[in-house]
């Protein structure tokens, strides 16, 4: 959890969505340090995930005005990789309802938003964009299906052996 | 009427062509449903969406657990709501499919996206548990199983398959009412098919008896031509109020022309007694008037022979009247037997030639070399002969001329006796047969009459051959064949 609030900490924010995608990450990993205080150890570790996804899909939309810093993943890489997004925002909005948290209804829509600008990147040859877009669109899934998973009740402890 | 039941056989041909098409759509309805609602066609369409769905579900899973090396140590509740996030991305596009995986002898990411209530379909189906279960241990041994179960109103159909690379099974399940109603709609199928066969047979079998009724009819109008006491044989179809009404037709026709016949007859009777009447008077007066006259001459005692010689002419000349009428009132037993004509012709024109008052008189005879012969009574052909001469003889007058003509026509002899004179009229040819009939100052009027009545007695005919130009009597009589 420090390691995310470092980052919290260091992080730029540039744009708008960013700007709500950090919020989102702030939320989360303060909901993560209430669940950690009521001893409630898997929630609280599938929320900091969350908010650590958050705050790396802001990254990647602030690292577009930097440029690339090492080499760009071919244009066959990304498109896989936008295949395997598009699937994973067909569970978008199923995350958010399994997650029960209102202020994730919106999250859903960052994705999707991410995912048309990868898209739009990719079909002008910009694969640095489009790579760039892509991992911000699978980092907010990632942040959604982590949410999901920190509602499902605490699962039992294993039997003891007798 | 020809026509009339032209178009009712016409519109049964039209019958019979809707009734071929409906027969044909039926044909067609009933491929067509054997085709897409057979049940293993039904059940082929489940297998194959099935095993697209549990292949897709197996990919994903694969690339879901490959992409995050950490997410196979989460604990398996979080593992299931990323799993059914995965089975709700992919079954949404199988409308009526459900399923999820087997992990470690546990049921995890269920989900049913297409179901009418998404959110309530959260577990397995309980009925069909133990069956997905067992599918799914076959499916982990031998890579891929199925089951199809078959209920009294659905068929479940369950396929599953192991997750490539990994110890998962991916299954799908769907359910789909069974066409009970196929059976059924085959049922009804096959009784329209029936219906319309039998329809069309009805409509053949009418059309059959409907020409046959015709023809009946037809046959029976043309008998009706030729003689009119026929009836039409009665029949109990469609046509046989109209048989009924052509019956009741010429019952009507045949009273009407008895009814007329005996007007005719009244009628000819009562010509027949007062031409009796006046032909009987006129002699009795002249011998009443000569008996007066014989009374007065007794009284002055100069009676003179010629005084009875006028009563005598006055009664021979009703015994005359009487005999004839008698000939024509009597039918006498006739002599018939097979005579040559051409020798009692001839005798008849050698009785008439010295009282013909100048007019001549010729034979043609015309035909075969042999000769005309028919059975006739002679003294009778005489009789006819001798009065249609007369008549010939005393209408050409004086230079006139009598044409005796003898020839064959067909079947029958006939003798023509033909004179110079003037032609008779429309109403002298409509009378010229009936008694007492007669356009001469001095007439009987029963010449004719009686010359009729022979031939008719001896089988033969007395006909008025009209425009000739000239008056022309024929009597013909069936000829006799000689070999």
């Amino acid at each position: 959890m420090q390691t995310v609030r470092n980052r919290l900490a260091q992080v730029r924010v540039t744009d708008k969505d960013a700007e709500d995608l950090i919020s989102a990450a702030q939320r989360e990993l303060g909901r993560a340090q209430g669940k950690l205080g009521g001893n409630e150890i898997h929630a609280a570790d599938r929320l900091q995930a969350a908010a650590d996804a958050f705050v790396h899909a802001a990254e990647h939309s602030l690292h577009l005005a930097d440029g690339p810093k090492g080499p760009v993943p071919q244009p066959g890489e990304i498109a896989d990789h936008l295949q395997r997004v598009y699937f994973r925002l067909q569970q978008a909005d199923f995350f958010a309802r399994a997650s029960g948290e209102p202020e994730a209804k919106p999250l859903p829509g960052f994705a999707r938003k991410y995912y048309e600008e990868a898209r739009k990147a990719y079909d002008r040859g910009g694969w640095f964009a489009a790579d760039e877009y892509a991992k911000s669109a699978d980092d907010t899934m990632r942040g959604l299906e982590n949410l999901a998973q920190a509602a499902v009740p605490e699962p039992p402890p294993p039997p003891r052996p007798r | 009427m020809k026509t009339f039941f032209q178009r009712r056989l016409q519109l049964q041909l039209l019958l019979i062509l809707l009734a071929g098409v409906a027969v044909a759509s039926l044909s067609v309805l009933l491929i067509w449903d054997s085709v897409h609602n057979a049940e293993r066609v039904v059940i082929g369409d489940m297998g194959g969406q099935l095993n697209s769905a549990v292949t897709e579900l197996s990919r994903q899973y694969a690339s879901r657990a490959d992409s995050d090396s950490t997410w196979a140590s989460l604990p398996l509740a979080s593992q299931d709501v990323s799993l059914r996030g995965v089975t709700q991305a992919v079954l949404r596009s199988y409308p009526g499919v459900e399923g999820g995986f087997f992990s470690n002898g546990e049921f995890v990411g269920y989900a049913f996206p297409t179901h009418d209530n998404p959110a309530a379909k959260t577990d397995v189906p309980a009925a069909e548990r133990s069956v997905i279960e067992d599918v799914s241990r076959r499916a982990r041994a031998s890579g891929d199983a199925q089951e199809l179960l078959r209920g009294g109103s659905e068929l479940v159909f369950v396929r599953a398959m192991k997750t490539r690379g990994q110890d998962a099974v991916a299954w799908a399940m769907q359910r789909r009412p069974r066409q009970t109603g196929t059976a059924w709609r085959r049922v009804l199928l096959i009784a329209l098919v029936l219906a319309a066969l039998m329809s069309v047979g009805g409509t053949l079998r009418m059309a059959v008896a409907l020409r046959r009724g015709v023809t009946e009819i037809q046959d029976g109008l043309a008998g009706l031509e030729k003689d009119f006491n026929r009836s039409l044989p009665e029949s109990s179809g469609e046509l046989g109020e109209i048989t009924k009404s052509i019956n009741r037709m010429a019952e009507v026709r045949r009273k009407l022309e008895e009814e007329l016949r005996r007007e005719d007859r009244l009628r000819t009777v009562g010509r027949t007694v007062a031409g009796f009447a006046h032909e009987i008077r006129n002699p009795l007066n002249g011998i009443r008037l000569s008996m007066q006259v014989l009374e007065q001459r007794l009284k002055s005692g100069a009676v003179q022979p010629p005084d009875l010689k006028l009563v005598m002419g006055e009664v021979d000349r009703m015994d005359a009247l009487l005999t004839e009428l008698l000939a024509f009132r009597e039918k006498k037993n006739s002599d018939v037997s097979e005579q040559d004509i051409l020798p009692v012709l001839e005798r008849c024109v050698e009785l008439v030639q010295p009282s013909n008052g100048g007019s001549r008189i010729r034979i043609e005879t015309s035909g075969h070399g042999s000769p005309l012969a028919a059975r006739v009574d002679a003294q009778k052909l005489t009789q006819a002969m001798l009065n249609l001469l007369l008549n010939a003889v005393e209408a050409a007058g004086k230079n006139g001329e009598v044409i005796a003509r003898l020839r064959r026509n067909d079947e029958h002899v006939e003798i023509e006796i033909q004179d110079s004179g003037p032609e008779l009229t429309a109403e002298q040819q409509q009378h010229m047969f009936e008694p007492f009939y007669t356009t001469k100052a001095n007439g009987t009027g029963l010449g004719l009459a009686v010359s009729r009545q022979l031939i008719l007695e001896m089988g033969g005919e007395l006909r008025y051959e009209p425009g000739t130009g000239k008056k022309a009597f024929v009597i013909s009589l069936e000829a006799v064949q000689r070999g």
